[in-house]
């Protein structure tokens, strides 16, 4: 049943601010602290791209990164050898990245827990492999895209991207019948099975639409960076991090990802100022993930509501002592 | 009429015949019960029909229409429903989701409206004693509760045959006295539905069941009203065994 959430004053009042500071930003700050905004907008829809796969139906994906680096890979070769305008090559970037996703979908989703896991990673290694030799894509010489040194065009383009992904997860799957039968297919996939539901179908679908985001995202940051190499955009990190920056935010939330992709992303940048390009980062991001894992499992988004339960058991424990005295 | 018709069903694991030459007939409106000690190939039966398994031979027609060779779900829309021996709940949905998941198909098929549907959601509730839990998560309902929540999950299908796949297993005594007065009422209110259930306690079958098919190693030894069945001498001994023990 879609619960029909009420809007607060208060949360139309968020919501409003918050929609003019992202919009009013490139007027705001530094275009140093632009680019690092950029980013996270990138992240943010990486990450709830990943979240519809991962979250709502719980086939964790590692090959999610294969989907950004083919969307990159098409929007750079249309751009450079047919000479199309971004836009359309994003949109051409993204119809190609959905037929691919729903090519490999349709061996791989057979798998399911971690085979599933393994198989999608192998296959994104097949294509960083593919891309590596093949001469139309450049090889290891990696792509040169035409530059466009517009700050604030990206920002704005990767907020759109951020925005719509944004809201292709609340109006699909977390307020409609679709992320209740993906739900269905998460928690007990024989069960939908019986009940109607034509889980292969929707499981393709769920696979192809997350995998076109990722693939329209890898696009506008191909544009953006200017230069893309096998390495850069289809190497095991990127999806990597979009698996951490679910779990760590909280897995299957529609917020999780959003605050799990800001911390991360963040914490990134501001090594890399600190201490340049260093290896750091990966062990601290191994051993996040260990403690998240352990002690948070549900993400950094069920902080609140742990200490709260945490305080009011104390506040229970004190009231019984002061009963028995 | 027959609604179910199952015709030298045979169905192999391996090398293992767990279903052999079944030959059922369930007629429509009736409930019907499934017999057999663990292994005979019940809940084979049941996976046969609902399309989880596809069997090796054999036809399984409902209404005349054949279920071989059909995926679960088309089976599913074609008005089968079902409950699992262990229990297949969407835990981390809420009751009413559950519920309304079983809809989902529903709705399309027959354009019937939200407030209805809703309503439709708030008497399966009523129904099943679960309304006070409406918005908990089935994984945190007490095991009676669940048992119970399968059965309304695969009602609101709204199907012409519903399988129920040992409906009393856990309970105690005093649960399943409820439970046949709950299946009772079920029947009372949707009265074109027609029940399969699959059982060990005889107490079950003999409450509720029509007429009854035993099952032994994958074969159908008896068939017959609950009375007939219990007093044939070749259920007996495969029950009780034949050599008196001294």
């Amino acid at each position: 049943m879609p619960i029909s959430k009420s809007f607060s004053p208060v949360k139309v009042i968020v919501l409003l601010l918050t929609m003019i500071v992202l919009f009013t930003l490139p007027f705001l700050v530094s275009s140093f602290i632009l680019r690092i905004a950029t980013g996270i907008m990138m992240w943010i829809g990486l990450a709830l791209s990943w979240n519809m796969l991962g979250g709502y139906m719980g086939y964790i994906s590692f090959g999610h990164g294969a989907s950004f680096g083919v969307g990159a890979y098409i929007a750079g070769m249309l751009m450079t050898q047919l000479h199309l305008p971004f836009f359309i090559a994003l949109i051409i970037a993204g119809i190609l990245t959905y037929i691919f996703a729903a090519l490999v979908g349709y061996p791989t989703l057979r798998l399911s827990g971690s085979y599933f896991a393994i198989g999608t990673w192998a296959f994104a290694e097949m294509m960083r492999q593919l891309v590596l030799v093949l001469s139309v894509t450049g090889g290891a010489e990696g792509l040169r895209l035409p530059p466009m040194l517009n700050d604030n065009f990206f920002y704005f383009v990767m907020l759109a991207l951020a925005l719509i992904v944004f809201l292709v997860a609340y109006l699909f799957f977390e307020n409609s019948d679709f992320g209740l039968k993906v739900k269905a297919v998460r928690e007990e996939e024989t069960a939908a099975r019986t009940l109607g539901l034509n889980t292969t179908w929707i499981k393709n679908q769920v696979f192809s639409i997350s995998s076109m985001f990722a693939g329209i995202i890898g696009g506008a940051f191909a544009y953006w960076i200017t230069f893309i190499h096998p390495d850069s955009v289809l190497g095991p990190l990127i999806a990597d991090q979009m698996v951490i920056m679910v779990l760590l935010g909280g897995i299957g939330t529609l917020f999780g990802p959003i605050l799990g992709a800001i911390v991360l992303y963040v914490g990134n940048q501001y090594m890399l100022v600190m201490w340049g390009q260093s290896s750091a980062y990966l062990i601290i991001l191994g051993f996040s993930i260990c403690l998240v894992i352990l002690f948070l499992p549900e993400g950094l988004l069920s902080l609140p509501r742990i200490i709260k339960r945490k305080g009011s058991f104390s506040r229970l424990i004190q009231q019984k002592n002061q009963v028995s005295k | 009429m027959d609604l179910l018709e199952i015709k030298n069903l045979s169905h192999m694991f391996g090398g293992l015949k767990a279903v052999s030459s079944l030959n059922i007939k369930v007629k429509a409106k009736m409930i019907y019960g499934v017999i057999g000690a663990n292994g005979a190939g019940k809940t084979t039966l049941f996976n046969l029909i609902t399309g989880i398994y596809h069997p090796t031979e054999g036809q399984i027609l409902l209404d005349g229409t054949s279920l071989v060779g059909k995926q679960s779900f088309e089976i599913s829309r074609l008005g089968v429903a079902r409950t699992f021996q262990n229990l297949r709940l969407f835990n981390d949905l809420t009751v009413v989701e559950n519920i309304h998941v079983g809809q989902i198909y529903h709705r399309k098929l027959r354009k019937v409206k939200t407030k209805d549907l809703k309503a439709k959601i708030g008497s399966l509730l009523e129904l099943f004693g679960l309304d006070s839990r409406a918005e908990d998560k089935a994984g945190n309902l007490p095991y009676g509760m669940q048992r119970k929540l399968e059965i309304a999950r695969a009602l609101a299908t709204e199907p012409k045959l519903l399988l129920l796949d040992e409906p009393a297993a856990g309970m105690n005594p005093k649960e399943v006295q409820g439970l046949v007065s709950l299946i009772k009422e079920v029947k009372r209110q949707y009265c074109d539905i027609t029940i399969v259930l699959i059982e060990h306690q005889m107490k079950l079958v003999e409450g509720l069941c029509d007429y009854a098919t035993v099952m032994n190693f994958g074969q159908v030894i008896a068939n017959g009203t609950v009375k007939e069945v219990q007093h044939n001498p070749i259920v007996i001994k495969a029950y009780l065994g034949e050599t008196e023990v001294g």
